[in-house]
């Protein structure tokens, strides 16, 4: 049962992962000077979509070689990857519910009149600015 | 004999609850992994909300992102990822059992991270002075060059020297408040985080003067590791989410 042995990782895997998080600090900055969006033809009402999800790639991939190399977790036992993961586990739940109820809530409703309001104006003091529903042009809008 | 007093003085490096070391370390390393879970969901919480927002107001966050230095942070960036790595040195160093350098890599841990933390310190002070500090002098007309000060007109105009400055507004919406409360309330935690870490540094660093750690126990040091490099992980979220929103 006990295998756990002490695994030295030598100073020149810290330095490749050093570099390669460097050059992926390099790729994140680059890539949003770049309007993705238009590059590959998929955006949703200035939303800056594939940037997002570019720059959050990278940012994972970061954490991931962090976690590996620099916190030993890839050479550390199964119940310490189980006890690494669950926490993400849980945020990835936790992300995925709360987020799945308030992208849903601004969706135009079975009135064209009655427009997105929440939260109510009054919070911050000004009107949120929402782009006019078109129909016909917006997949989202009602018939 | 001197020998002999040392083995006194020094803490045995097995507990009495643990069998062995293996065991013992194996302990130490899923008591650091539950509490950093309850850091993953703390600082997620705030993630979540962050993006709640982004999604109801993307571009007045956008337009508060255009506001910060994104230079500054990507300089911020590439110094906590040299300090993980001085950390992860400074790990090794215990898993070979040299006190010195563990010394040596820890106090260079130290500045590293407060180099980092002056950078911050630097960049409130420009939002200070770009009145976008919110809820005490947040303002929705952009300063003019007379009001923000030598300092943030000096780093204006190397920006223009560096490249063309993205048009921004001269009105800054609302909305924008929304976005700066995120930034500071979520650079003032992972920096309270840091804070914190250097405290604890401090204390490993004496600890290791008086020779405590040894290849078979240097728990404390490997520890302490795992939560510098979450504190690091943290900030590589943020830099994305915070200061590259470039694009509409």
């Amino acid at each position: 049962m006990r295998k756990v042995e002490e695994h030295i990782v030598s100073p020149k895997i810290y330095v490749v992962i050093l570099l390669t998080l460097m050059v992926l600090l390099g790729v994140t900055v680059l890539a949003a000077f770049v309007d993705l969006d238009k590059l590959l033809g998929h955006g949703h009402q200035g939303t800056a979509y594939w940037n997002m999800a570019v720059a959050l790639l990278i940012a994972i991939c970061k954490a991931i070689l962090i976690i590996l190399f620099f916190m030993h977790v890839k050479y550390a036992s199964r119940l310490v990857w189980a006890f690494a993961a669950a926490g993400f586990v849980w945020l990835g739940i936790m992300m995925t519910l709360t987020l799945s109820d308030y992208f849903s809530r601004n969706y135009p409703t079975a009135s064209p009149k009655s427009s997105p309001t929440w939260p109510s104006n009054s919070y911050i003091g000004a009107e949120p600015k929402h782009d006019p529903i078109v129909p016909g042009q917006d997949p989202l809008a009602p018939l | 004999m001197a020998e002999h007093i040392v083995t006194e003085l020094s803490p045995c490096p097995v507990s009495d609850q643990f069998e062995d070391i293996p065991q013992q370390k194996h302990a130490a390393t899923l008591g650091m992994w539950a509490f950093l879970s309850t850091e993953i969901l703390f600082f997620g919480a705030l993630f979540a909300t962050y993006t709640i927002y982004r999604h109801l107001w993307p571009s007045g966050f956008r337009e508060g992102s255009l506001d910060l230095k994104w230079y500054l942070g990507a300089i911020n960036t590439a110094v906590l990822l040299f300090s993980s790595f001085l950390m992860a040195m400074a790990v090794n160093a215990a898993a070979t059992g040299s006190n010195v350098r563990i010394v040596r890599y820890l106090a260079l841990t130290i500045i590293v991270g407060a180099i980092f933390l002056g950078i911050k310190g630097t960049e409130y002070y420009i939002e200070y002075r770009e009145h976008l500090v919110p809820g005490s002098n947040f303002s929705r007309l952009k300063p003019d060059e007379s009001q923000v000060g030598p300092f943030v007109r000096g780093l204006d105009k190397f920006e223009h020297w560096f490249g063309k400055k993205s048009e921004k507004p001269a009105e800054r919406q609302p909305q924008e408040q929304m976005f700066m409360f995120f930034y500071f309330v979520m650079t003032a935690i992972h920096a309270t985080h840091m804070i914190i870490g250097i405290g604890v540094m401090i204390v490993l660093i004496v600890m290791a003067k008086r020779g405590v750690f040894s290849p078979e126990y240097h728990n404390p040091v490997e520890m302490f590791g795992l939560y510098w490099h979450f504190v690091d992980i943290v900030w590589v979220f943020l830099f994305p989410t915070l200061y590259l929103l470039r694009q509409p």
